[in-house]
């Protein structure tokens, strides 16, 4: 029983010592790599002293099986009940989990097994080798995993599955072969051997890893086990791809951890392992140096070196095993070197995991392995060009820009309005620089942006490719120790902290002087954090879309028009197994929900109580929707929650948010052609806060659908004169004349519309046809226009009285495709 | 043929079920084509819907169909109908079924819209399903609302048997008048 528990205590203690997002303030957007695998180096560093001190000298599979268990336990059941989120909770639950191992060993030591143990010491030489050995495997592991990673959602839920899945492997490798590591005849020679033949399972890894990295690939490769790629992210998918991944290896590692036989050496295999996980990132210091693409190093080019060193430390601990004769010992030596043959055999490659579950190929224009992940300058879908770390967009793409410029807007209006007047504005961004976001920022009095993050050694690069040829701001890149130093010395008046997709960081870790300003934005797609967030926070969304949180610190919110809300409670915290279970969408929806659920109850009896409450319910009625669909449909509108929006709007004056949710509203309501509600809910908002030239507009055009054009022009009419310039309003006054049957003035609405977008063929085409209807040549001269730019325009070609090229009336028989 | 871009653009893209196989097809419909290939259309609520799965040896495996109950009266006789109209596509559960791109968007499904249909019986709408098709997919089916004065019925745009909004008055004189050709 004590075994047990001291075996669930290292797995937990494996998946707790784990640095979170947000750590220390300059880690919000991701963890500095030395931070990462420094606290996973100095759980399994930690787990080699707590076994050494609990004088266990062998880990059986049963041993192995608790330290799955609890591993999976906290990693998949409990991690969103307690992490630790500080340097200071992690060291304490590191030493707290040793310590309960330490307690938890047999009280009297066994006589029989004392002097068992006297005989099977391990030379120190041999200790050596199999830490070198041990540190190769690591390597090589996490050469992998690096890999698996990008194909996983980047979530810390993942990586306990992908861990939990290594685990499994290794159990099951232990008790299907250890019998043979534990063999008389390989005494001395089993642990050096496997651990050899574990490194070179990295080929392995890296084959599955190279015929999935495509999309057709990744297809086929899942289509194979009854899955496809719409589950990208969840339980099964990810254990299938780590599985895939890690089988090899942790068969081995299984094998050679059964085949332990003394404290020291296993002892020297988790602290080889431990060193080697740490020294990782140190690998990758010289891609940060070079700008040479032919220099650079990837995790991949990892897998032989990895192999190389744990060759020579298995090699370096057969030599010195004295227990075994001298035949023995070469043929040892020629299994541990037989996995060598891998080097000259296969040319290993970098592999690019660009996200080949998208339907899409992306090219992109940077990609490098850094200490903290894979990073890629890459177009989005739509052509805005993305930063990505571990497939995590680190800056929004044409979707998001909209609505990460407003956050950077509400960030600068939550500065007092007196040092908002004096301009020359003082901003630490951490977190990438874009283009956009230089621009918002520029427009908002920012003179200075200094930014940093924990990639800031590739953030020049990255600049240089989001930024080409445009100038840019003034400020520097800082090393984070350096920004820290310049927030503690008062050098910015706004610290801002753009949303990244992904788990939520830790919000204790804000600081910074009285006259600073931090605002730091918490995307709603993953649950929030447990810690508290503050009393009050932004709400932030494009219209619905991007929901964000703004927490906040010396803030100025009196009288501003951002949307404060009461942050309320955390919630119960999802079990990241059940997280697991769902896919992207629904566990994107199921976050909003979350969010919107604990901000109304922390809004009850309130004045937001209403807005809150619509919030809780639209998100929470989101489904998947057919891709056919338009965006529009895809939306779900539940009537109880525009009942509540109403509600929310007719109570007081709108701000920049709510003003926002409306004008979503009204296109969604337009998209959908819902027209009932759009005079039920949309009318009694824009008669309330007239004007609201938005709202009015929808409301035109509900009365074009409603047959009533009359209404239409009326409104169209008001619009055009209060908004001249947007052409919207002038191609729908001439809809609603048409419908009204005044032609003339239709065309010249037409007219008034083309003169905004002179090369808008649709309204052309449109302004041609009833010309000629209404007998002016001006008609045909545009019809002729537009045949220059399409000869097979049979409608045209009919209205001017011509024969269509292929003979067939332009509206013929059905047209089979 | 060559259809112009905007004829393509504004087409409808159809499923046409022609002899015993199964053709998609683009067709440009109007009120009178459509009169002319459906077997009748009405206005009524939708009161019922239910997705269906075929396996079928010849057709192949995992073929989801929608069939919707239509509670109302014919367009061109005014007689009462309760009609049972499918198409392809459908979802039974969360996990199981398959998204058509000319099936009606789910906003035009809802039981309770009131509708306006048109449908044809076809002996074998894959899987050797016989039922009454809903016409050309999601070119059959416009969903209607009330204006001040009478129930509109939302037109899809050119190529549709109803391109514009129009009053359903104006679409029963319309259907019954090219019902009497």
């Amino acid at each position: 029983m004590r075994k047990i528990l001291s075996g669930i205590a290292i797995g937990a203690l494996l998946s707790l010592l784990r640095a979170p997002l947000g750590i220390e303030f300059l880690q919000w957007p991701a963890v500095d790599a030395r931070t990462a695998y420094g606290y996973r180096a100095l759980a399994l560093g930690l787990a080699a002293c707590a076994l050494w001190g609990a004088r266990v000298r062998s880990l059986s599979t049963l041993w192995l099986v608790a330290i799955t268990v609890g591993y999976a336990l906290h990693g998949l059941v409990l991690a969103n009940l307690w992490s630790p989120s500080g340097h200071l909770s992690l060291w304490i639950t590191g030493l707290a989990a040793s310590a309960a191992v330490i307690l938890a060993r047999p009280a009297r030591r066994d006589p029989a097994a004392a002097a068992d143990e006297a005989i099977e010491t391990t030379p120190f030489l041999a200790m050596i080798g199999i830490a070198i050995a041990a540190a190769g495997v690591a390597i090589s592991v996490e050469a992998s995993a690096r890999h698996v990673r990008l194909f996983g959602a980047g979530l810390a839920q993942d990586d306990s599955l992908f861990g939990t899945v290594l685990l499994l492997g290794i159990v099951i490798g232990s008790a299907a072969f250890g019998w043979v590591a534990r063999a008389p005849k390989s005494r001395g020679l089993a642990v050096p051997i496997a651990l050899s033949a574990a490194a070179a399972g990295g080929y392995a890894a890296l084959r599955v890893i190279t015929s999935a990295a495509t999309t057709r690939g990744l297809d086929q490769y899942l289509r194979a086990y009854g899955l496809d790629t719409s589950l990208h992210g969840t339980l099964v998918y990810d254990a299938l791809m780590s599985a895939s991944c890690f089988v090899v290896p942790a068969l081995f590692i299984g094998a050679a951890l059964a085949g332990v036989r003394s404290r020291e050496e296993l002892f020297s295999m988790l602290l080889g392992a431990a060193i080697g996980l740490f020294v990782v990132p140190s690998l990758f210091d010289v891609n940060a140096a070079t700008a040479d693409t032919d220099k650079i190093l990837f995790s991949a080019q990892l897998i032989p070196l990895a192999l190389l060193i744990a060759v020579s430390g298995a090699v370096l601990a057969i030599l010195a095993v004295s227990v075994r004769g001298t035949v023995a010992r070469w043929t040892g030596v020629a299994c541990a070197l037989a996995p060598c043959a891998l080097l000259f055999v296969f040319t290993v490659r970098p592999q690019f995991v660009l996200s080949p579950w998208h339907n899409r190929l992306v090219m992109p224009f940077l990609a490098r392995d850094t200490p903290e992940g894979f990073l890629t300058v890459e177009p989005s879908r739509g052509g805005v060009n993305v930063a990505t770390l571990d497939r995590r967009v680190l800056t929004p793409g044409t979707d998001a820009v909209e609505a990460d410029a407003l956050r950077l807007m509400l960030a600068i209006e939550t500065l007092p309005p007196a040092r908002r007047m004096k301009g020359a504005i003082r901003v630490l961004l951490i977190g990438q620089l874009t283009p956009p976001r230089a621009i918002v920022l520029g427009d908002s009095n920012a003179t200075r942006i200094d930014r940093s993050a924990a990639w800031w050694p590739s953030m020049a690069a990255i600049e240089q490719q989001m930024f080409a040829s445009t100038p840019l701001p003034d400020g520097e890149i800082l090393a984070p120790a350096e920004a820290r130093r310049r927030i503690e010395r008062g050098d910015y008046d706004l610290v801002v902290v753009p949303s990244v997709a992904g788990d939520a960081p830790v919000p204790t870790s804000l600081r910074a002087p009285e006259k600073t300003v931090v605002v730091a934005w918490l995307d709603c797609d993953e649950p929030l954090p447990r810690q508290s967030i503050g009393e009050r926070v932004i709400l932030s969304a494009n219209g619905l879309d991007d929901p964000c949180l703004g927490v906040t610190l010396h803030a100025f919110t009196d009288g501003s028009s951002l949307r404060m809300l009461a942050a309320g409670e955390s919630h119960a915290a999802p079990m990241p197994l059940r997280r697991l279970m769902l896919r992207t969408f629904d566990r994107q929806c199921e976050g909003r929900a979350a969010a919107a659920e604990r901000l109304h109850d922390a809004a009850r009896g309130g004045p937001d109580e209403d807005l809150t409450a619509g919030l809780a319910i639209f998100y929470r009625a989101q489904v998947h929707s057919s891709p056919y669909e338009s965006t529009a449909d895809q939306v779900e509108l539940p009537l109880e929650a525009l009942d509540h929006f109403e509600r929310s709007a007719l109570a007081r004056s709108p701000d920049v948010f709510e003003r926002r949710l409306w004008e979503k509203l009204g296109r969604v309501l337009v998209g959908k052609r819902w027209i009932e509600e759009i005079y039920r809910y949309v009318e009694p908002v824009a008669q309330r806060h007239a004007p609201w030239p938005m709202l009015e507009h929808v409301l035109a055009r509900a009365d074009i659908e409603a047959l009533e054009p009359e209404s239409a022009i009326a409104r169209l009419t008001k619009l055009t004169e209060l908004e001249p310039g947007r052409f919207e309003h002038w191609y729908f006054l001439a809809e609603a004349l048409l419908q009204a049957k005044r032609e003339r003035d239709a065309a010249d609405g037409y007219k008034r519309a083309l003169a905004l977008q002179p090369d808008n063929t649709g309204v052309k085409r449109k302004l041609a046809v009833l010309l000629v209807q209404l007998g002016d040549s001006e008609g045909a001269r545009i019809a002729e226009e537009l045949l220059i730019e399409d000869p097979d325009d049979a409608e045209l070609l009919e209205l001017l009285g011509r024969d269509t090229s292929d003979g067939n009336p332009p509206d013929g028989d059905p047209h089979e495709h | 043929m060559k259809l112009s871009f905007v004829a393509v653009s504004m087409s409808v893209a159809v499923l046409a079920f022609a002899g015993g196989e199964v053709t998609a097809q683009i067709e440009r419909l109007d009120l009178a084509r459509m009169l002319a290939k459906s077997d009748n259309s009405l206005i009524g609520t939708i009161v019922g819907k239910d997705v269906i799965r075929i396996d079928h040896p010849v057709d192949g495996p995992e073929l989801y169909f929608t069939t919707l109950t239509v509670q109302g009266t014919s367009l061109k006789d005014g007689k009462a109908l309760t009609v049972d109209i499918t198409f392809p596509g459908g979802f039974i559960d969360n996990e199981n079924g398959v998204y058509n791109s000319e099936a009606p968007s789910a906003d035009d499904i809802k039981t309770g819209n009131r509708v306006v249909v048109f449908y044809k019986w076809s002996e074998n709408m894959g899987g050797d399903l016989a039922a009454n098709a809903l016409y050309a997919s999601h070119g059959g089916i416009y969903r209607t609302f009330d204006n001040r004065k009478d129930v509109v019925v939302q037109g899809r745009g050119e190529g549709y048997a109803t391109s514009a909004n129009v009053s359903l008055t104006q679409l029963k004189q319309d259907v019954q008048r090219l019902a009497k050709k």
